[in-house]
């Protein structure tokens, strides 16, 4: 008796670990393999031949090149950076309102969230950049013409700005907000999905019990909803730092692609590298601020 | 009692400014929901509705201040002249022949992950479980240029070496580059699908398998037959995902494709220097052309989304990505 209850005990881990072997091989051979192979990059000189490749090791030569030598890259990098630091709450933020307005039930709700649900179908900013100089383009011609010229709606701001006495860099960091908008709204698609199935994961009961208590709508989103998607706004805040930094409008992936390209892999090497630990720290930080929370809260979900 | 009397009359009376209050905040919200929702769909639509109106403008009117999406002449030449430049058939039989096998390769091999990581105990389950994260966080641009050259000079994972006279194989510009990884369930985000099918198992009742256990049916038979007909929303969600993703992929897609025909994705990324060499440069900056080549490459997930949309909306609502 205690017999077959062991043997089905392994049984049934051997039958789990058969069901996830095809991920252990592809990890093995997609991604350690080439995840060592480019680290063994930064350090040598890459060679493709006809026949194969070969390193010539030269030290820390990649690194300083990369970071001392190369002028744009170290640029390119702080600002993607701050880009990331900001343009994420937002996008989150973004999100979690649009995913809010749609999973309210009210009258043309399928139409909407048809529509809502476009970026996920468009999802890549190479086509975006197209838009949004065409569209930009666009705007100007339909009847914002002035004498000489075309004005965009944050040089109106910015004078505006300008005149009401504000300090030249807060104005810079509004105008960019503003200018960027548009992108980042863009940006949303997957994350409100995510939002969305959060929502609507969470019981209505709750809602009702603190109905019934008096609650009102703002205090049960404070209450009930921000606490209940903790663990999805974890999850939302990681998909939207890894989707930014891997973003094809992100200039230090530009840089990467275009040496890529050039077959200049010990530089690529060090250039991701150098980056991803840099996010890897972001990442790190943001798992702590929600270990944070997680305990205030009381609750251990994930 | 005349006190009672009165203090009714009043808690009516207060009822009634209630339930006014209650509407007209109700109105009020109302109303500023459909302003977002008016406002946020014109920023959806509007570009998609602009780049189509431009592409199927004639020249003419497209510098014309008094055109305002409707085109006063129509032509589909700008269309049929970047179906030409960017090739668009052929590229786009590419695209979509690796966006389906993919897609295929991903749905069999991250459903069955997922059920595995959902359903089983099993030795470093935990510690699997956290490389599959890890292969969600570490950008693939890490590790392109090495999984470029291991398909350019691609060995079986070194069972080619054992083989005595063997040359490897080169599997760039087949779309074996991104069916082989994703049959391993590491392909283009193959971590996010596993996510998604091990929550969506995750929310199953486990008495159906226990059920069929106990009858004796084996565990794939199980699987095959009892889950994935269950798993139907996170199947249709996944392959959404992933055709959507592989369509729009840029980077392994410029690095594994070299040939004449390249995937729409790096085809579009060259859209500037095409234009200017083959059609000169006051085509250059021609916006028909630079409306019509990305409305062309957004059609098929477009079309793909309309069809699929009713489904879409509804198996997220019922797959609880997140449990």
């Amino acid at each position: 008796m205690k017999h077959r209850r062991m043997s089905l005990t392994t049984r049934l881990s051997w039958t789990g670990f058969g069901f996830v072997t095809p991920f252990v091989i592809g990890f093995l051979f997609f991604f350690l393999k080439p995840l060592w192979q480019s680290i063994t990059f930064i350090f040598n000189k890459v060679d493709v031949t006809l026949e194969g490749y070969q390193l010539t090791f030269t030290g820390w030569e990649n690194l300083e090149y990369v970071l001392r030598k190369d002028a744009t890259f170290s640029t390119n990098l702080i600002e993607s950076v701050t880009n990331l630091l900001w343009q994420v709450p937002v996008i989150v933020v973004f999100a979690l309102f649009f995913a809010i307005i749609i999973n309210q039930k009210f009258r043309g709700r399928v139409v909407v969230r048809a529509v809502f649900f476009l970026p996920v179908i468009i999802a890549s900013s190479l086509v975006m950049d197209i838009i949004r100089s065409d569209a930009a383009a666009g705007s100007a011609l339909a009847g914002e013409v002035v004498a000489g010229g075309t004005v965009s709606q944050s040089d109106a701001l910015q004078d505006l700005l300008t005149n009401s006495g504000l300090s030249s860099d807060f104005i810079k960091a509004i105008t960019t907000v503003t200018d960027s908008l548009f992108d980042l709204t863009w940006r949303t698609g997957v994350q409100m999905i995510i939002f969305l199935a959060g929502l609507q994961s969470i019981p209505t009961t709750l809602y009702e019990a603190s109905a019934i208590e008096g609650a009102t709508a703002w205090e049960s989103f404070w209450k009930i909803t921000l606490p209940m998607l903790t663990p999805i706004m974890l999850l939302n805040l990681v998909y939207t730092i890894v989707d930014n930094f891997t973003d094809t409008g992100n200039k230090v992936m530009v840089q990467v692609m275009d040496n890529n390209r050039l077959v200049r892999y010990g530089w690529t090497a060090a250039m991701s590298w150098i980056y991803f630990l840099i996010i890897a720290v972001v990442l790190m930080v943001v798992f702590f601020i929600f270990r944070m929370i997680e305990r205030n809260n009381g609750r251990s979900k994930y | 009692m005349p006190s009672i009397f009165n203090s009714e009359t009043k808690r009516r009376s207060l009822r009634n400014k209630k339930v006014i209050r209650d509407r007209a905040i109700g109105a009020v919200i109302w109303v500023l929901r459909w302003v977002f929702i008016l406002a946020l769909s014109y920023l959806f639509v509007y570009p998609l509705l602009f780049m189509l109106s431009t592409s199927i403008m004639d020249p003419s009117s497209v510098n014309d201040p008094s055109v305002i999406l409707i085109p006063k002449k129509f032509s589909l030449q700008s269309i049929s002249e970047m179906v030409e430049l960017l090739k668009y058939w052929d590229s786009a039989l590419l695209t979509l022949s690796i966006a389906v096998s993919s897609t295929l390769a991903a749905l069999v091999s991250c459903s069955m992950v997922g059920y595995g990581f959902s359903r089983f105990d099993f030795k470093g389950k935990n510690l699997l479980f956290i490389l599959v994260v890890l292969t969600i966080i570490v950008p693939p641009q890490t590790i392109l240029p090495s999984m470029t050259l291991n398909f350019q000079f691609f060995d079986f994972g070194g069972i080619l070496s054992l083989v005595p006279g063997a040359q490897p194989v080169n599997l760039l510009n087949t779309v074996w580059t991104f069916v082989l990884p994703s049959l391993f369930a590491t392909g283009l985000r193959s971590g996010v699908f596993i996510f998604i099918f091990r929550q969506f198992f995750l929310g199953l009742p486990k008495d159906l398998e226990e059920a069929a256990r106990i009858d004796g049916c084996g565990a794939i038979r199980t699987y095959v037959q009892i889950i994935i007909p269950l798993a139907v929303p996170a199947f249709i969600t996944v392959t959404l995902f992933s055709f959507i993703w592989h369509w729009n992929d840029l980077y392994s897609s410029t690095m594994y494709f070299t040939g004449d025909v390249r995937p729409m994705m790096p085809t579009l990324n060259d859209l500037d220097a095409l234009l200017q060499r083959n059609m000169g440069t006051s085509a250059y900056a021609a916006r028909t052309y630079k409306a019509a080549a990305p409305l062309l490459t957004i059609i098929p997930p477009l079309v793909l989304y309309i069809f699929t949309q009713k489904y879409f909306t509804e198996s997220i609502e019922r797959s609880g990505i997140v449990g």
